[in-house]
């Protein structure tokens, strides 16, 4: 089977995030072929270089989203030209319209809701036929034409009053933006040769990755399975916070990023988000339910395996040390809060004055985590004096931060096997990595209750609440005094990852997920028999053709 | 002190139901002495409650009265709160304007009817803050609910126009002046009476949230952004259920509704861009008229003049104002301008070396006026509000710059006692415009037309006259060309940065 990987900001490219993932996917099922298609982020991804990709890749598309258009060669004559321009004006403005969510008629509720994403998928679809017929769309996008239409639409009667005083300034931000963001409808991705060869789009994340993937369905009739592991649409409207952006560009943005994540919800086969707070957000976009399916991310648990071993034949004699260790592992930004977790180390070592507690962080890649760091180190060391056991002694502070890979923890596993108890004291976290790895290495846990914290540790660790330093501390020194209710509980959490959380999981699950939504969406596809007159697999598998659904799937 | 009186109240049989609670407050109050006290409370917060308690005691019972009907209704159907919220507002509000008939208190009334009249559903949860708290378990909650009351009752939708900005307790400052001395005396009693730690904060927990993410609702477009940001600052559908929403995108809604929407803010009148046009950018633009005017002196060639003109004008088109930098004919128009020059200097009627050295000169002027026009286009974009004005202002600089270039041109050739030369320079200028602002197509398509119109006519009518040929075939497209000037270059997209 001929699986097309839509990627956008991650893999091939090292510095890309989920790369690592993808890389597992296509190394553990080599029986598929696999192309990627990639839509660049930033200059920084590109900068990092790329991944060796494995033989089963066979070719590689990149496209970049930000930069100058590629120079499109001027073609046709004045007729196309026109043509060209009135195709263009004509859906563009429906898109236009549907973003600035125009009223198209009187009437409201959830029809107009429906209208406003018919319409934006209309006019998506129709820029991208424009394209296909008259060669890519740049130089319209970032036109006067573009502009006008979207002034129109902006000043269109019943819009919010918010857009309906958009300056100049900004149309030609929103222009150039959505010039960044509509790039694929101009690539030459959709020939026999590229996303129409292959048997299944799978987009490894949400947003722009999906459009190639949308185009593939309707030029080429391939089905489209989106992975998220991070909402699309909330990392968008965040980056437009943070960058600047004024509030009418943000609007008008941010509904283009949810209605083509909502569109990309309707046309997938099936959706695989990572966690339930993902499917909270999906579903919130429009995506139906009977369709998703949550497929946590597999990670590596060969990694921790000797740290879980050890854990278990630690638990069969579970005792209290002399000096009891927490260890938080992670890496030290504001939103893991290090704050509380130092302020309820200082409550747990005045019950239990030998504890001591490890930072274990990974190795800081940017200013910020670094500043944070730093900071936090100041504070730890305003909270705690460094100790000694007698006066001739040279002394040391009960709180110390190591990096991962020095010789305190040359490995994550070691950081946290060296933790009688691991905190996770974060005050906002998407799916926590962390946690799958103390689970992982059998290690009782502390967690915050915070993102998908609660779906992970599924009560095989204690929760609190977030930003309670006291409630932290008390849970901690609730496992610090009872070895085996905590051995118990490690070992519960080591089975809980080792049953849900590993690659073979993750993999095992989209190897079904292929064949499966193969089998319901063949790609209608002449001739049936190969040149030597043998049928051409997946061309008709029997599912399709079956009045009833054989399987639950969809 | 008013948590006094409430405890009491929510103390009795019933009192901590949501119903019991609006009942007490509006209905029991007229009769129930502690009620009374209550809703004289409710009053005394009222912005004119300067009157003192007397004179606030019999309005206030007279509101409990009238709004009596729905008070009951809103306890028993959620729908029905934001009616009876609102009611109380119109009562309320009713009430203080006609006992001081001031126009500073209608004035107040109309206010915290406005908002709470536009937003529809949202005003449920707004305009009686938490009307629904009465069921919180906590014993924290009898007070804090009081105050509520007390605040939602001071002027039923108050909250919502004060709320973003005091959000610590809106009631609290207001009371200190209208209050008696009384109420406080028994307050402090009462406090040491039942043991209950006195409240802290505001009685409305969405009123916290609004505070403590004020900066992030402040510039918010709309629900979904302010549900990411919740969500980045670590607000879980936990926090959401404890303010009594279904989620983070509930608590979202309400936040964006109850955000007072403050207008846009004022364009910043920005640093204008430097024009950015120094000494250096001068010089290189002088030196295609040096070399020029070193070839006249020395007699070059035709030919040699125009190469080296050519390779003289080449850095300062390639760096400075008059530069191309995108298009994909964008080196169409150089072509035909070299094409030009090359027949005017080395065709059949030859120009002479000083007119050809003045028409390099005009580069400078030429460049200063492109720089010029760019950075002030540039700088209408901002306080443009629709693409039509900004085309508006942009035109006249537009036509600013022409006349400039003309004024220096004819003066220059006038100077050297010829008028040869007038429409190729003026052709020259707006096709670089052109093409500088991204229509490649038409200059180059406005060259070739003159080089073609000058080729025929000198073959045709070889009798003509060269200053008229010339006139004719540039001045003709220079016209046209001017003319698709002053259609393209006022868009906006010829301007973006």
């Amino acid at each position: 089977m001929r699986i097309a990987l839509l990627t956008e900001g991650g893999y091939p490219y090292a510095r890309g995030e989920g790369g690592a993932w993808c890389e597992r996917l296509v190394r553990a099922l080599p029986q598929h072929a696999y192309d990627v298609y990639a839509l660049s982020r930033s200059p920084r991804t590109e900068a990092g270089g790329r991944v060796e990709v494995p033989p089963q890749v066979g070719q590689v598309r990149t496209e970049r989203l930000w930069g100058e258009p590629p120079a499109r060669p001027a073609t046709g004559g004045r007729a196309d030209r026109r043509a060209r321009r009135a195709a263009f004006g004509w859906h563009f403005g429906d898109l236009a319209a549907a973003l600035a969510g125009a009223p198209q008629r009187a009437g409201a509720g959830p029809t107009a809701a429906r209208g406003r994403a018919d319409r934006f998928a209309a006019g998506l679809y129709g820029l991208a036929e424009t394209a296909a017929e008259f060669g890519g769309l740049p130089d319209l996008l970032r036109g006067e034409d573009a502009l006008t239409a979207l002034e129109a639409a902006c000043r269109a009667p019943g819009v919010r009053p918010l857009l309906q005083d958009i300056t100049v300034t900004e149309l030609l931000a929103v222009a150039a933006l959505l010039e960044h963001q509509l790039r694929p409808l101009s690539l030459p991705w959709y020939g026999p040769d590229a996303l129409g060869s292959a048997d299944v789009c799978h987009a490894v994340s949400g947003g722009p990755a999906t459009l190639p993937g949308l185009l593939a369905k309707r030029f080429c009739g391939t089905p489209l399975i989106v992975t998220e592991y991070t909402v699309r649409v909330r990392e968008a409207l965040l980056a437009h916070r943070a960058a600047g952006l004024t509030p009418a560009v943000r609007a008008l943005l941010g509904d283009y990023h949810r209605l083509l994540a909502g569109e990309s919800y309707r046309q997938a086969a099936l959706i695989t988000p990572g966690s339930t707070h993902v499917r909270r957000w999906q579903e919130r976009c429009g995506a139906p339910a009977e369709r998703l399916r949550t497929v946590y991310p597999g990670m590596d648990a060969a990694r921790f395996a000797r740290a879980g071993e050890e854990a278990e034949a630690e638990a069969a004699a579970p005792a209290a040390h002399a000096d009891p260790t927490v260890a938080w592992v992670g890496r030290a930004e504001p939103a893991k809060d290090l704050i509380a977790l130092l302020h309820a180390f200082r409550t747990i070592r005045a019950e239990e004055p030998q504890a001591r507690l490890r930072v274990f962080y990974a190795p800081a890649t940017d200013e910020r985590s670094a500043a944070y760091l730093g900071h936090c180190r100041t504070l730890a060391a305003q909270l705690f004096p460094d100790e000694a056991a007698h006066p001739h002694a040279v002394g040391e502070n009960p709180v110390t931060f190591e990096e991962i890979g020095s010789p305190g923890a040359p490995e994550a596993a070691d950081a946290y096997a060296a933790g009688d108890v691991v905190l996770l004291s974060s005050s906002a976290e998407g799916f926590p990595l962390s946690l799958v790895e103390a689970m992982f290495c059998g290690r009782p846990t502390v967690s915050t209750d915070v993102g998908a914290v609660r779906e992970v540790i599924g009560g095989t660790g204690l929760i609190v609440p977030p930003r309670n330093p006291r409630a932290l501390a008390d849970a901690t020194l609730q496992l610090l005094r009872g070895p085996e209710r905590a051995a118990r509980l490690g070992a519960a959490a080591r089975e809980r990852a080792l049953a849900l959380f590993t690659v073979s999981t993750c993999t095992r699950a989209f190897r079904d997920a292929y064949l499966s939504v193969v089998a319901h969406h063949p790609v209608p596809r002449e001739p049936l028999h190969d040149a030597s007159g043998a049928p051409r697999p997946f061309t008709t598998p029997a599912e399709s053709l079956a009045p009833t659904t054989l399987t639950p799937c969809h | 002190m008013r948590p006094s009186h409430v405890d009491e109240s929510l103390l009795l049989p019933g009192g901590g139901a949501p119903a019991g609670f609006s009942e007490e407050g509006d209905d029991a109050g007229p009769e129930d002495s502690e009620g009374g006290g209550f809703a004289r409370d409710g009053l005394g917060i009222a912005p004119d409650a300067g009157e003192g308690g007397k004179g606030v005691g019999l309005p206030g019972q007279r509101r409990g009265g009238a709004s009596g009907t729905p008070g009951t209704e809103g306890g028993a159907s959620p729908e029905g709160r934001g009616e009876v919220s609102r009611e109380k507002g119109v009562a309320a509000g009713e009430a203080e304007s006609a006992r001081t008939g001031g126009g500073r208190e209608e004035e107040e009334g109309g206010r915290r009817l406005s908002p709470e009249g536009g937003d529809g559903a949202s005003g449920a949860g707004a305009g009686s803050p938490r009307t629904d708290g009465g069921g919180e378990p906590e014993g924290v909650r009898g007070p804090s609910w009081a105050d509520g009351h007390g605040a939602s009752g001071a002027g039923a939708g108050s909250p919502r126009t004060r709320a973003g900005r005091e959000p610590q307790g809106s009631a609290e400052p207001r009371s200190e002046g209208g209050r008696g001395g009384a109420g406080s005396t028994a307050a402090g009693g009462a406090a040491a009476r039942t043991g209950l730690p006195r409240r802290r904060g505001p009685a409305d927990p969405v009123l916290g949230v609004l505070h403590r993410h004020h900066d992030m609702l402040a510039g918010a477009v709309d629900m979904w952004e302010v549900a990411a940001g919740l969500e980045a600052r670590g607000v879980t559908d936990a926090d959401a259920r404890r303010l009594r929403h279904r989620d983070v995108f509930g608590l979202a809604e309400e936040l964006v509704a109850r955000t007072p929407r403050n207008g846009r803010p004022a364009p910043a009148a920005g640093a204008r861009e430097p024009l950015g046009f120094g000494v250096r950018d001068a010089a290189l633009h002088l030196m295609p008229a040096l070399a020029l005017a070193l070839a006249a002196a020395l007699g070059l060639p035709g030919p040699a003049a125009v190469g080296l003109l050519v390779a003289a004008a080449w850095p300062a088109l390639r760096r400075g104002p008059l530069r191309v930098t995108e298009g994909a004919l964008r080196h169409l128009p150089a072509l035909g301008t070299v094409a030009l020059l090359a027949l005017a200097r080395c065709g059949p009627h030859p120009v002479g070396a000083w007119t050809l050295a003045a028409l390099a000169l005009t580069l400078l002027p030429a460049a200063w006026l492109a720089r010029w026009f760019a950075c002030s286009a540039r700088a209408q974009l901002a306080p443009s509000h629709s693409l039509a004005d900004f085309a508006d202002a942009v035109r006249p600089r537009l036509l600013a710059v022409l006349a400039g270039y003309a004024a220096v041109l004819l003066g220059l050739l006038a100077a050297l006692g010829t008028f040869r030369g007038s429409a190729l320079g003026a052709l020259l200028l707006v096709a670089r415009l052109l093409a500088v602002h991204g229509a490649a197509r038409p200059a180059a398509a406005a060259l070739a037309a003159a080089l073609a119109a000058q080729a025929v006519l000198l073959v045709l009518l070889p009798a003509v006259p060269a200053g008229t040929t010339e006139a004719a075939a540039c001045g003709t497209p220079a016209l046209a060309l001017t003319v698709a000037a002053l259609r393209l270059l006022p868009r906006a997209a010829a301007h973006r940065t």
